[in-house]
């Protein structure tokens, strides 16, 4: 395993000698650590930072050492191939393989293969063609190696949506159409700074006290959203059927909305659609939230076995207060009951320094 | 009524309000309400029902009788799921086994433990977090 790696590493530091004029760096700041990016092949360069905007940080080479370097480059419009192995085709799954001590893991698909040294924090690795990456690849690049970067930094992720006020968030948490993406959209359309829509990184401080870290600016809606929010329509990237059945959107690119790169954990809401004209919000019990959370939450996050994940969720939702918000048909209550909700939940030390 | 003991394939995690557990192998979930998870924590290889049922009648307000039959109706339920299996080495029943009582101020209000057993069951579960097999979520 190691040396799928290395073979990596050296056919990337080749593509660096032979293009050494077409390289882009790029830092970028991922719960509060700093990401280095060296990508080659301008269509490369250009993809890969789009979802992140909202991330950069200082200007590139004056943070110190980054905590973790990512080497890419584009085969095609370098010249240079990783390997002239075949490929998987592109409706498999990826093929994973992961040295016996879990320090190197490689993940290869039809147009993508990267490797990860965990230890070294060192991501690398080639993109078959950057004119052809997929749906995730645009919206959600290296998901499982940041992922799983981050969770060796003990900051792990849960599949949620996070919106923030005054820097004050509500994760918004639930299974795939409980409603998590229209009250996230309806809260960043009345001025909340937009987090996420499915994945959040959760750092704990003791005491309940979470921070949660924005790892995209992008989202991946159904059709059935975009009716609801006509706004977004024009933004929306089509996916391609059958396996992109949702649209692609940068949120971070959407005129008059803004993001922030973290917020204090304020509460943990679950959506449900329910048939009435009022939204209301009302306490979850901690048995309630988990139950809703864990079946869809446990599955998304790569690299976690499931009883880890179940107790870090479970210590999660013990320490966070946690509401169902019942969704009616009047979509612009949300944000209000939401906004309401977090009047509640603030303490007086935050109040005062407004 | 025999003694019986946490299935070892069974995760749970304990809330402020009762317990999820988790059964492993069937991919279903539990909820448990407070009587409940008191019931399930004494759950071990040393205590049997009878025990169980005496150590309740410390902490709630219930009599002996109802304890011993909510107790047995509650774990008849956990033995059907297969969450609990018998016992080896169970003490005599009737016998007290050495296990310091908890200080109990004012005994809580009893309700029939509730055992909720929650309808889509996972279909997979990872054991090994760098299963090739496992479709990794994009």
């Amino acid at each position: 395993m190691p040396e799928i790696y290395h073979r990596l590493d050296r056919a990337f530091r080749d593509a660096l000698q032979q293009h050494p004029t077409s390289v882009v760096t790029a830092d970028y700041n991922f719960a509060g650590k700093t990401a280095r990016a060296r990508l080659i092949g301008s269509t490369l360069a250009q993809r890969f930072g789009r979802p992140f905007t909202h991330l950069g940080s200082s200007p590139v080479g004056t943070a110190a050492t980054p905590d973790l370097r990512i080497d890419l480059w584009d085969e095609t419009a370098t010249g240079v191939p990783s390997d002239g192995a075949a490929r998987p085709d592109a409706h498999a799954h990826a093929v994973v393989k992961a040295s016996a001590d879990g320090r190197w893991i490689s993940r290869r698909k039809a147009n993508t293969w990267i490797a990860f040294d965990r230890h070294a924090a060192h991501v690398v690795g080639a993109v078959a063609d950057g004119e052809r990456m997929s749906q995730i690849e645009l919206g959600r690049p290296l998901h499982s190696q940041l992922l799983l970067w981050l969770k060796d930094l003990d900051i792990p992720t849960v599949h949620a949506g996070l919106v923030a006020l005054r820097g004050q968030g509500v994760l918004i948490g639930g299974p795939g159409g409980s409603g998590k993406s229209t009250v996230s959209l309806s809260c960043v359309q009345a001025g909340f700074r937009y987090l996420s829509d499915d994945y959040v990184a959760l750092e704990s401080h003791g005491a309940g006290r979470y921070t949660g870290h924005s790892l995209y600016g992008s989202s991946h809606l159904d059709p059935s959203h975009l009716r609801r929010f006509p706004a977004l329509l024009a933004h929306a990237i089509p996916g391609k059927p059958p396996l992109e059945d949702k649209s692609l959107i940068f949120v971070n690119e959407l005129p008059g909305l803004q993001l922030d790169q973290s917020a204090n954990i304020r509460a943990l809401i679950l959506p449900r659609v329910v048939n009435a004209s009022m939204t209301c919000v009302r306490r979850a019990s901690k048995v309630e939230t988990l139950v809703r959370l864990a079946p869809s939450s446990l599955l998304m996050i790569p690299f976690t076995t499931f009883a880890e994940g179940f107790q870090q969720l479970s210590r999660f939702v013990n320490e966070i207060p946690t509401f169902w918000i019942d969704v009616g048909h009047d979509l612009a209550e949300i944000p209000r009951q939401v906004a309401d909700l977090l009047a509640t939940l603030r303490s007086p030390e935050e109040w005062s320094r407004d | 009524m025999a003694a019986v003991t946490k299935h070892p394939e069974v995760i749970y995690t304990e809330l402020e309000d009762g317990a999820v557990l988790l059964h492993m192998q069937s991919g279903f979930y539990y909820s448990l309400d407070s009587v409940g998870l008191e019931i399930w924590r004494l759950i071990d290889g040393g205590e049997n029902l009878e025990s169980i049922a005496r150590a309740l009648t410390k902490q709630f307000d219930v009599t002996d009788e109802r304890a011993r039959a909510a107790t047995a109706t509650f774990v008849e339920g956990l033995t059907r799921e297969q969450l609990v299996v018998p016992a080896e080495g169970a003490s005599v029943p009737g016998t007290p086994t050495d296990r310091a009582e908890p200080v109990v101020t004012a005994p809580k209000a009893f309700t029939e433990p509730a055992l909720v057993k929650h309808d889509e069951p996972l279909h997979q579960i990872s054991l090994h977090p760098f299963d090739p097999q496992l479709p990794l979520a994009e």
